[in-house]
């Protein structure tokens, strides 16, 4: 499966698939309390299951303020 | 998971109210929550004329939508801080949020006020950008606000923005504005609006879901100087005990705002004048944006705007 991360810069990742979202952001350190993973158009909850053919993009929520 | 109104699949989860909802059941609550803090700190009335500070990141432009929504009577201010290419493109996206919403925006440029950007005033005045820049805002924003008639300055300010500014006064036992820091600091001059914050119990990440469910062309960019800001470290450390203790956030802002008369006494009793340069309100006889220009040389700006 493919990862878009958008910081520090916008980059992609590959990573094998076919498991919960809480754990793919455990496997990559992405705290899901400042960031949203979205799939296409929708946020994904840390329990939706991510085949190893779709491609997540992680969104942080932290900003300087 | 499940929406906790209408059972459908959720796509949001909350899990400081222990819930999750559907991207349509998120905006209602999204809405409701902005209603009851406004209602429950009688930030403003439904047509008092309000002066919103938009940035063109997701935060300011969420409340902004939010609040036109509710059919408040919201005018935004955008303030074009000169930073190359970063205020270029937060201008434009303010500006093409209003074309799409037919919503009412000014602007107004820190170099046409001053002669000097915000990163000119910094160089010049051998400052950090970010403490000038919060100064020129709060000047300008009030000015703009008193000037033009609206009561309210309103901020996008967030629970993140809150708990960590919290954090930062508490950790440097800073009881001054401990005392001061509030959702609702009202008026306490007739030239000084007062200024709420209808977003301080809802988190960024709660603000970034409603902007990307409600497909708003907000900025994703951070200005090129809040990188390795204080700020961001406090708010990293409060979502890492966040994600291991939901709702620590919420309840650390809810608990001071209960003991908040604890600082009392650090309140100081302040004299409000007017500058004798610029004729807006300070403790002292010149107001420190004044004092900051004068050193600096540059320009200032004394005129009644129009």
């Amino acid at each position: 499966m493919k990862v878009i991360l958008h910081r520090p810069q916008r980059r992609e990742i590959e990573i094998p698939g076919g498991k919960k979202l809480a754990d793919i952001a455990r496997e990559l350190n992405i705290n899901l309390e400042s960031h949203l993973v979205v799939r296409g158009d929708t946020i994904l909850t840390r329990d939706e299951f991510i085949r190893d053919d779709e491609v997540i993009e992680v969104f942080p929520a932290v900003s300087g303020g | 998971m499940r929406c906790q109104i209408c059972r459908g699949k959720a796509s949001v989860e909350v899990r400081q109210h222990h819930a999750a909802f559907c991207p349509n059941c998120f905006v209602e609550y999204f809405l409701k929550q902005i209603r009851r803090n406004i209602q429950a700190h009688k930030m403003f009335s439904p047509t008092e004329p309000l002066l919103l500070v938009v940035s063109g990141g997701k935060d300011s432009l969420s409340l902004w939508d939010a609040l036109l929504r509710l059919g408040y009577n919201v005018t935004a201010l955008h303030l074009d801080l000169g930073i190359p290419g970063y205020s270029d493109r937060s201008r434009e996206t303010c500006k093409s949020f209003a074309a799409q919403r037919g919503a009412e925006l000014r602007i107004v440029s820190v170099d046409e006020e001053f002669g000097l950007s915000i990163p000119e005033l910094a160089r010049k005045s051998r400052r950090v950008p970010c403490a000038v820049c919060g100064r020129v805002k709060r000047y300008l924003f009030n000015r703009y606000a008193v000037e033009g008639g609206f009561t309210t300055v309103v901020t996008g300010h967030n629970l993140d923005d809150e708990v960590s500014a919290l954090l930062g006064n508490l950790l440097h036992w800073q009881t001054g504005y401990l005392a001061r820091q509030h959702p609702h600091l009202p008026s306490t001059h007739p030239k000084l609006a007062k200024r709420v914050k209808p977003l301080y119990t809802l988190t960024e990440r709660e603000c970034l879901a409603y902007a990307l469910i409600q497909r708003i062309p907000f900025l994703a960019e951070e200005c090129p100087h809040a990188e390795g800001a204080t700020t961001i470290l406090y708010k990293e450390a409060l979502n890492h005990i966040e994600e291991a203790s939901p709702g620590t956030k919420l309840a650390f802002m809810k608990g001071f705002l209960k003991h908040k008369d604890l600082f009392k006494a650090a309140e100081e009793e302040v004299k409000l004048k007017e500058c004798a340069l610029c004729g807006q309100v300070t403790t002292e006889d010149v107001c420190a944006m004044c004092r900051l220009r004068e050193r600096i040389g540059a320009r200032v700006k004394i005129s009644k705007r129009g």
